[in-house]
């Protein structure tokens, strides 16, 4: 029996039942609460995420989070930074990898779509910094437990990004080491014989854009083990 | 625009179709919410950028699966259950061992003492009886630190920080002393019961 099974029972309240406890819709279902921790628990959380009120210690870390969440920029500025494609044809390979970046930016209000840092790292930040990807490459007998590449002497920051092939973001995160570990659950979405796409930035301290990687091929040949 | 509900804004959203990013109502829905994800992100993470990170991943998983909302709460409910079990995930992955202590603590609550006549237990009265030994046992920041750390499976360190727990050993004192408390509970429940 799991823990949660063991004091969690079938009268407990669903968060919808929670909210309209918290907004006084359903005041009977403070009974419940009174006898049930782990509703009490629950309630607790679901206050405290509504309130969303930061402790003085947490601040000036939040503030930090908040300029880098800004909403997105109209869609007039946002239309700009597709410009940063040339006219010229490109191989194929550029595309997926737009589509890949287009998908990564466009996702939801990431930092990437209202700041300055994808426009430039293509546009205006000389491209001469070139990241070389250390591993994975290539057909692969499991999927990648972690992406490793050569480290940049400036960077605060890098972020690897994988996609598949038409550029559907499969995982996105940042580390300030050069390896980045792969969490089990993405290593399971890595099916067998299917062509993926990774490709990592280095970021200064800023979160400018300062060298990236060429996109590099990767296809896993069997299934995750776990 | 912003007289509207965030469930109008949704209805709105899909108006054209499948919602998309650069949607005006899909931009002041998460406008106004995103503040409450990243101070979420922000107890659950190490430090301020890996909670943008995994606010980022909440806000995107939150504007994939827009179109699954069905209205059966508010969206910031909805929400908020997308973001805990988000950054639930996020801690445990990141444990380097699980923590198995807490199984041994709540097996006398599934079948105290292995004896025969908590065997015949039902089911209903193990937890009620889990229930009152938490509820009547320990003060409120050892509940909290109790279930988040026996039933949400989350490594003590991660408590300590998501508590902003200050004192010396953080959710490990509460830990230790609220073991201590439901030990103690179930010894007196098996002496009355058994006189
Ligand atoms: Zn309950």
């Amino acid at each position: 029996m799991r823990p949660e099974e063991i004091i969690r029972g079938e009268d407990c309240l669903t968060p919808a039942d929670l909210e309209a406890l918290l907004e006084g819709r359903l005041p009977e279902a403070q009974a419940h609460v009174d006898i049930c921790p782990v509703c009490e628990y629950e309630l607790a959380s679901l206050r405290e995420f509504l309130a969303g009120e930061a402790g003085a210690a947490e601040q000036q870390d939040l503030a930090w989070m908040e300029a880098r969440l800004q909403p997105a920029a109209p869609p007039v500025t946002r239309r700009k930074w597709l410009s940063w494609f040339p006219a010229a044809p490109l191989p194929r390979f550029a595309y997926t990898c737009a589509a890949a970046l287009l998908v990564v930016a466009g996702s939801l209000q990431l930092r990437h779509m209202a700041g300055p840092s994808l426009v430039d790292s293509h546009s205006t930040t000389v491209r001469s910094s070139q990241i070389r990807i250390l591993a994975p490459a290539g057909d692969l007998d499991t999927a990648p437990v972690e992406f490793s590449w050569e480290a940049i002497p400036q960077a605060a920051a890098y972020e690897v990004v994988v996609t598949e092939v038409d550029g559907t973001l499969l995982w996105s995160n940042r580390t300030s080491s050069s390896k980045l570990f792969t969490p089990a659950s993405i290593q399971q979405q890595m099916l067998p014989r299917k062509s993926l796409l990774w490709r990592v930035r280095a970021l200064d301290a800023q979160g400018v854009v300062i060298a990236e990687s060429s996109p590099e091929r990767i296809r896993v040949l069997s299934a995750a083990t776990r | 625009m912003q007289q509207l509900s965030d469930e109008e804004l949704i209805s709105r959203s899909r108006s054209g179709g499948a919602a998309s990013p650069s949607d005006p109502y899909v931009e002041e829905l998460f406008r106004r919410h995103q503040r409450k994800v990243a101070l979420w992100c922000l107890r659950y993470s190490a430090d301020r950028e890996e909670a943008l990170d995994l606010s980022q991943e909440v806000l995107a998983q939150t504007f994939r699966r827009l179109d699954s909302f069905q209205g059966n709460s508010k969206f910031s409910t909805w929400l908020y259950t997308i973001c805990r079990n988000h950054c639930l995930n996020h801690v445990k992955s990141r444990a380097t061992q699980p923590d198995t202590t807490g199984e041994e603590a709540l097996s006398f609550l599934a079948a105290p003492d292995n004896g025969p006549m908590e065997d015949q237990l039902a089911r209903r009265d193990q937890l009620a009886l889990a229930r009152s030994w938490i509820r009547n046992s320990l003060e409120e920041t050892e509940r909290r630190v109790f279930l988040m750390h026996f039933m949400d499976e989350m490594p003590l360190d991660a408590i300590t920080r998501a508590l902003g727990l200050s004192n010396a050993s953080g959710a490990k004192a509460f830990i230790v002393s609220a073991r201590r408390k439901l030990g103690e509970a179930a010894r007196r429940w098996r002496l009355q019961s058994e006189a």
